[in-house]
């Protein structure tokens, strides 16, 4: 096939100052070997490590980059248009401030600069600024997760303080997100936070959660734990599950189309015999331990490290200080992300028992 | 070799692309032809990164299409570094594959106060060129 | 069949705040009953009026969930440990 090949300023010194060149080939593959042969200069910059075309170099036939069409392998048919273009690229690096601040963690040889970088670029949403969403964001922030979303429409209580880290006594009565963001920002000013102020519903969630990479559940009721575990799996987000009772925490991940949290308990306990938060007491330690795991399975999950939790679910007890596991699954009678779904959209989650939503089966 | 002459709206311009991207890097080009700046083409980032930019494939395809039509050249190709210095870095450096045009890049380092610097990058060599503002 | 049964922290005012006991079974619904007269009322926490096991609370033989085994008649050796996990949510479960 006689194809014509755009030959851009960069490379015309290796054609003879030459725009255009003919070429000859049944696919790309062909033509470039044809180009090589013919102007091996040219070819010299179209040859990369093990004979593979470069990554800096972009290729298009009649307007389309070839990996939306066959890569190498598209054919060419006779007067097509072939152009072969470096890319525009580059980038700034940490700055000397930013090698400092990380450099414990960027000496661990699986993080270095990459890992920091992908770190820096992450967002991570957190919804609740209470006593799991405190520690979870605050390790999350002085690890460098670039962008923090924090979910809370409440106002300080002096008896959160007894173990919600993210504020400080002179914050009661202001808005949790504030105070978050102001304590992110003492911490680290490399973080942006964006606030919000409001309670995550129907309306709302799927809009937040869908911008951001990983979500941290800290939420201290069945109806948003549902909603969150809902938007994130619709939306295709990592979702890091956590939760705490007395001197038990839980804590998971799950990863959409490996099971979620429907699957893992179909129906949350019926509203009248789950005794509200402020009923049931705890040490702050509790969700200072969750919290501080949820953290690290979301920064495990950006740096690609170690094994998830995905799969798992790890039960802590407090009083005896031990740690343990059982297996979670998908269930393929899911209704949210099983073989027949029929959850495909967010629904009502006040007094979940008695919702359609509820579960499969109404008992 | 030629000076580039480059009207100030065309700075104000990459600063407020720069601003308006931030935290992440923007990037650009500027067409034009006999060492004029005539048209500053916005780009999408493709990294969506604040440490890489790459102008998305087909942007860059369409660009080139329309200064090749106009009988433009990439007279400079812009980018912004958000927290460090108006300087090539060693990424920079590496990937600069377009040693004809200024590589100019916008630093919001000093939030309030914005800088513009312009470099001549030809095999790993940075050479900062003195940019030439022109009234139209 | 003598297993171990790990108790979640909700349950434990009922087994005297013991967070493991014993019990014998040869299946999970025979380890409930023995468990129930051992320790009265731990039974209706556990299962529904119809006898199921409640929604919200999971129950695993050796880390795995029974509603992926056998559910109650999930059979049970010498050894075995059977963990009793609910839903917590801050609130939990009175």
């Amino acid at each position: 096939m006689a194809v014509t090949v755009y030959i851009p300023a960069p490379f015309r010194r290796l054609t003879n100052n030459r725009s255009y060149v003919e070429g000859h080939g049944q696919t790309v593959a062909e033509l470039l070997d044809d180009l090589k042969a013919r102007y091996p200069a040219l070819g010299d910059m179209l040859q990369g490590e093990g004979g593979d075309l470069p990554s800096h170099i972009s290729i298009y036939v009649n307007n389309q980059e070839i990996h939306s069409l066959q890569g190498e392998a598209t054919p060419l048919k006779d007067g097509d248009e072939v152009a072969v273009i470096p890319v525009i690229a580059g980038g700034q690096d940490l700055t000397s401030e930013q090698m400092l601040r990380y450099s414990r963690q960027i000496m661990i040889p699986d993080v270095g600069v990459a890992g920091q970088r992908k770190l820096l670029d992450a967002r991570v949403l957190v919804v609740g600024a209470g006593g799991l969403g405190s520690p979870a964001a605050v390790y999350l922030a002085a690890a460098g997760v670039g962008t923090l979303g924090i979910v809370d429409s409440d106002e300080l209580d002096l008896s959160n303080l007894q173990r919600q880290i993210l504020h400080h006594t002179p914050d009661v009565g202001r808005p949790k997100v504030e105070s978050a963001q102001e304590t992110i920002a003492r911490y680290n000013p490399d973080v942006r936070v964006i606030p919000y102020r409001e309670r995550l519903d129907a309306a709302n969630a799927l809009e937040i959660v869908g911008q951001y990479d990983v979500v941290v559940g800290a939420v201290d009721n069945f109806d948003t734990r549902y909603l969150l575990n809902d938007a994130s799996y619709l939306a295709g987000k990592p979702y890091v599950d956590g939760g705490v009772f007395l001197f038990e925490g839980q804590v998971t991940v799950f990863i959409p189309g490996q099971g979620c949290y429907r699957c893992l308990f179909p129906a949350p306990p019926p509203a009248e015999v789950v005794p509200k938060p402020s009923q049931v007491g705890l040490l702050g330690t509790l969700p200072g331990v969750i919290g501080v795991i949820e953290a690290f399975e979301a920064l495990k999950l950006i740096l690609g490290l170690g094994e998830s939790l995905a799969g798992r679910l790890l039960i802590f007890d407090a009083l005896a200080m031990e740690f343990r596991q059982v297996r979670t699954r998908r269930d393929p009678q899911c209704p949210l992300c099983g073989d027949a779904p029929t959850i495909r959209e967010l629904g009502e989650y006040k007094a979940l028992s008695s919702s359609p939503l509820a579960g499969r089966d109404e008992g | 070799m030629a000076m580039l002459a480059i009207e100030q709206r065309y700075i104000d311009e990459m600063i407020a692309h720069a601003r308006q991207e931030a935290p992440l890097e923007c990037c650009g080009v500027l067409g034009g032809r006999d060492g004029r700046v005539l048209k500053l083409f916005r780009a999408t980032n493709a990294e969506r990164s604040r440490y890489r930019y790459n102008i998305d494939s087909q942007e860059l395809f369409r660009i080139n299409r329309e200064c090749e039509e106009n009988g433009w050249q990439f007279l400079g190709i812009y980018h912004s570094h958000p927290d460090s210095e108006a300087y090539p870095s060693p990424t920079d450096v590496g990937l600069a594959f377009w040693p004809e045009s200024l590589y100019f890049i916008v630093s919001l380092r000093d939030a309030g106060n914005p800088e513009v610097r312009a470099f001549r990058i030809r095999d790993g060599e940075i050479t900062e060129e003195e940019i030439e503002i022109v009234r139209r | 069949m003598s297993v171990t049964v790990r108790i979640p922290t909700a349950l434990r005012k009922i087994t005297a705040d013991q967070d493991r006991v014993s019990a014998d079974g040869g299946s999970l619904s025979e380890c409930i009953d023995a468990l129930e007269t051992s320790y009265p009322g731990l039974k209706e926490r556990l299962c529904d009026e119809s006898g199921e096991i409640r929604r919200f609370v999971n129950v695993y033989v050796n880390g795995e969930d029974v509603r992926f085994l056998q559910g109650l008649v999930t059979p049970l050796k010498d050894g075995d440990e059977v963990s009793i996990v609910p839903a917590v949510a801050g609130g939990g479960w009175a």
